[in-house]
């Protein structure tokens, strides 16, 4: 049976009361290396005889991936911000039977009509709209550093640390990446480790919700409009700062001109997420997190070499980044560690 | 003479960026040609170079670590740096090259943690050569994206 032929069979059995079901067009969407994600155009009728037609988004499984990442998790993510100020798309489904698509997934509404490359914000075009894209982008992430953690759904599949064991325990996590995939010996990226260890940051003022990956390129967005944070596989809870440091970092700087994302200075980023959210930015724990977020990277691009070179996965994008990032990390985290 | 490998590795990027993305509309199948087109290239850099870059480093390294005996005051340490100076040199395959630069590099982070943990100024001293050797390493490994 075709991949195409496999998703007309689940949706034809997952919709309610759908009959002559259709999978009009099915495509893979670049980008997205920690899950294989395709678009989905569905149409059937209803027992009325009505016809609909929908969008879909399906994140399968990868047989090899940058992130070794749990699913439900990212699921219940998506579930904890549907219907509230921080836009995502709806999710719908978790299938953990790999009986459908040889291997787990879920389905979320598609939002359409919205780019999501960050290169499109490179555009002199684009020019006129990127303060307010970057206002929005920030003071998204200011919501969510600011939305009240017990009730949210990712409580209950997610680990809630205790104030001062948010920076622990990542560092403990990244480095055991490290341990586990480098190839070959990292001396700057364990220099970087042990530094983060002897300084380490204060406690948060609060433990929040931590995208994980928060950056120009893992949302979807209009002009200045951003209708859906997207890529919540990396999602956690700990310190907000780890966002704002993550998403400052030089290698999503796209036009290695100080602005994060391409579109905003870090600084006046940070205003306006102290603003949103009431925290304050301390700037050592900033630099922390700045530096740990380097180490963080190196780990995502060694385990994609590593899934690469033992041949786990064939994804051209894998040896790309073990090529291009894993020395440009490198650079970055000796600049985080003012040592160029 | 056949033409040489980066002549050809460029020139499959060259057809892959040139000819044949401009034809796909598909932006999955795009993207990998975008990837594999940007890879091919660099691939090229790196054959060109691999071998000239890895006998640099490993004798920079060897260097450092004849240098270092005097400021280690960890026996073990310190004979392992011995053994590193006085191992016989490799051949030139790649493949031998890149052994031996992970055993360097292995043992540049051992000495590098150590001399952290010491305060005297001969540390210090081959705490600053170490950074700069790091930095160093950065700049052989550098890569970049212009079509030649």
């Amino acid at each position: 049976m075709s991949f195409e032929d496999s998703v007309a069979r689940y949706f034809a059995a997952r919709l309610h009361d759908a009959h002559d079901l259709q999978v009009t067009r099915l495509y893979r969407i670049p980008g997205g290396a920690s899950r294989e994600t395709w678009s989905v155009d569905v149409r059937w009728l209803e027992g009325t005889g009505k016809e609909r037609k929908q969008g879909f988004i399906v994140r399968r499984d990868p047989e090899a991936s940058l992130v070794d990442s749990d699913r439900r998790v990212e699921f219940d993510f998506y579930r904890s911000f549907a219907d509230s100020a921080v836009p995502v798309p709806r999710p719908l489904y978790l299938e953990t039977d790999p009986t459908w698509l040889e291997r787990p997934f879920f389905v979320m509404e598609r939002i359409d009509g919205c780019e999501s490359q960050f290169q499109a914000v490179l555009d002199p075009g684009f020019a006129p709209h990127r303060a307010g894209l970057a206002r929005r982008m920030y003071e998204i992430l200011a919501d969510i550093a600011a939305t009240p953690i017990d009730a949210l759904p990712a409580a209950e599949s997610a680990d809630v640390p205790a104030p001062d064991a948010c920076w622990r325990r990542e560092l403990d996590y990244w480095e055991g990446v490290i341990d586990k995939h480098e190839l070959e010996p990292q001396p700057i990226a364990r220099a970087g480790l042990r530094w983060l260890r002897r300084n380490p940051p204060p406690p948060p003022q609060r433990v929040s919700v931590v995208h994980g990956d928060y950056r120009v390129g893992n949302f979807l967005y209009r002009g200045e409009h951003i209708a859906g944070i997207v890529d919540w596989e990396m999602a956690h809870f700990g310190d907000p700062l780890e966002d704002l440091a993550w998403s400052f970092m030089p290698a999503w700087q796209w036009a290695r001109d100080g602005m994060a994302g391409g579109i905003v200075a870090p600084d006046d980023a940070v205003r306006i997420w102290e603003e949103r959210s009431g925290l304050g930015v301390d700037p050592a724990a900033l630099r922390w997190w700045s530096t740990f977020s380097c180490v963080k990277a190196q780990g995502i691009w060694l385990t994609g070499a590593r899934e690469f070179a033992d041949g786990r996965a064939q994804d051209i994008m894998l040896a790309f980044t073990s090529y291009w990032l894993i020395n440009a990390q490198d650079r970055f985290l000796l600049q985080a560690l003012r040592r160029v | 003479m056949v033409p040489s490998v980066p002549l050809v590795l460029n020139g499959l990027a060259r057809t892959m960026l040139m000819d044949l993305l401009p034809q796909t509309a598909h932006a999955y199948s795009g993207q990998t040609l975008q990837l594999s087109g940007a890879l091919a290239m660099m691939c090229a850099q790196e054959f060109e170079r691999a071998a000239a870059r890895l006998v640099e480093e490993n004798a920079a390294l060897v260097a450092l670590f004849g240098d270092a005996t005097a400021a280690i005051d960890d026996a073990a340490l310190r004979e392992e740096l011995h053994a590193a100076v006085a191992a016989p040199p490799t051949g030139l395959l790649v493949s031998a090259l890149h052994e031996r630069n992970r055993v360097l590099r292995g043992l540049l982070v051992r000495l590098h943690a150590h001399v952290e943990t010491v305060d005297s100024p001969a540390a210090r001293a081959l705490d600053a050569r170490i950074w700069a050797e790091l930095l160093e390493s950065t700049r052989r490994r550098q890569l970049d994206l212009a079509l030649a």
